[in-house]
């Protein structure tokens, strides 16, 4: 792969932050006994390291899941 | 038979509206094998009233959903409604859970006091609106799976990963599937499997005892044998150095009374080992 198109973590940071705030106004998810919204997942996203290193690291799991055969 | 389902609403609290819904599933799975049903729930619910509920009908099985802790059912805002101290209220029933984080220690301890099942999460559980339903059918099918007569455990927790991996192929948004990845992982159903340990003294016990008794003998115990085997070993290692020293390797093979009195411990030990272990087996 051509190194200056070679995927970082960052790239995968700042693609699930675009999925998420571009979800509808009513999009909700629970995690435990907390509810999200779409505005309440960017903010914990941006602002709480042990969040976010929860969601990216499932996305990686999901996205290697999908590829298992 | 008789089956009790817990399905408590906290107030003010959303989540515990959505498990309370969810949980018509077990029921009505329960009611079709023919399970007469105590169910409590939609508003909370205390510890007494649950002790009173097993107590009184013995249920075989016992079905929660709603939040839930490490050590912890959840059915109220004061006061767990079962925790390990509760688990030999479980023993002998079929516990199955959809709730937060039991099977970590809650499930391991029920499953120690000899429940039948226990099916939980070491983890958080998560979904979302989007998906609801796919969740909500993963999580209730191995109920339903093991009153369509199913009774391996193991067997019921491969159907139930492949019932979240079909959810998953169903999600339309990569946020439901990558959640649904997240709760299919952290399921557990002990019986099915043996759980996990970061024990030293377990993870000996298990190599020496296997992977059933291995859990059930007690964390004392198991530092009482591996103390017993080190100053055995500590003893023989003293009393041949001293033979070695007043006769060399003659003097070792010789008939002495510290080697009939080392023969008679291990013995005893093996005896009494040998017991338990049978003991063990009946429980």
């Amino acid at each position: 792969m051509c190194p200056d198109v070679e995927p970082t973590v960052k790239d995968l940071e700042d693609t699930l932050l675009n999925y998420i705030k571009t979800r509808p106004p009513t999009w909700a998810w629970f995690l435990g006994r907390k509810k999200f919204g779409r505005d309440e997942t960017v903010e914990r996203f941006r602002k709480d390291k042990e969040f976010r290193r929860l969601v990216m690291s499932s996305a990686l799991i999901k996205a290697v899941n999908d590829f298992k055969v | 038979m008789e089956s009790l389902v817990i399905r408590p609403i906290l107030d003010g609290d959303e989540v515990s509206q959505y498990s309370f819904r969810w949980a018509e599933d077990p029921i009505r799975d329960l009611k079709n094998a023919h399970f007469q049903v105590n169910d409590i729930g939609g508003r909370e619910v205390s510890k007494q009233e649950v002790v009173e509920a097993i107590d009184s009908r013995d249920p075989y099985v016992v079905v929660h959903y709603d939040h839930g802790d490490e050590d912890a059912w959840i059915g109220n805002k004061t006061e767990p409604i079962m925790t390990s101290a509760d688990a030999h209220l479980l023993s002998g029933r079929v516990v199955y859970t959809m709730n937060c984080l039991s099977a970590k220690t809650l499930g391991v301890n029920a499953w120690k006091a000899g429940a039948k099942a226990y099916v939980g999460y070491v983890q958080e559980f998560a979904f979302t609106l989007d998906g609801e339903l796919l969740f909500r059918e993963a999580v209730g099918y191995g109920l339903s799976v093991y009153l369509s007569g199913i009774t391996d455990w193991s067997q019921i927790k491969r159907r139930m990963v492949d019932k979240f991996n079909e959810m998953m192929a169903a999600a339309t948004d990569p946020w439901t599937g990558m959640w649904l990845r997240h709760d299919r992982d952290a399921l557990r159903i002990y019986n099915g499997e043996t759980p996990e340990t970061t024990c030293f003294f377990r993870k000996i016990a298990l190599l020496l005892l296997g992977k059933r008794y291995g859990w059930l003998v007690g964390r004392g115990q198991i530092v009482g044998f591996a103390v017993f085997f080190f100053s055995f070993g500590l003893a023989v290692h003293d009393f041949a150095h001293s033979l070695w020293a007043l006769g060399g390797l003659k003097e070792i093979l010789g008939l002495h009374g510290g080697w009939i009195g080392f023969g008679g411990m291990l013995l005893a030990f093996l005896a009494c080992g040998s017991q338990y272990l049978r003991k063990l087996r009946r429980t």
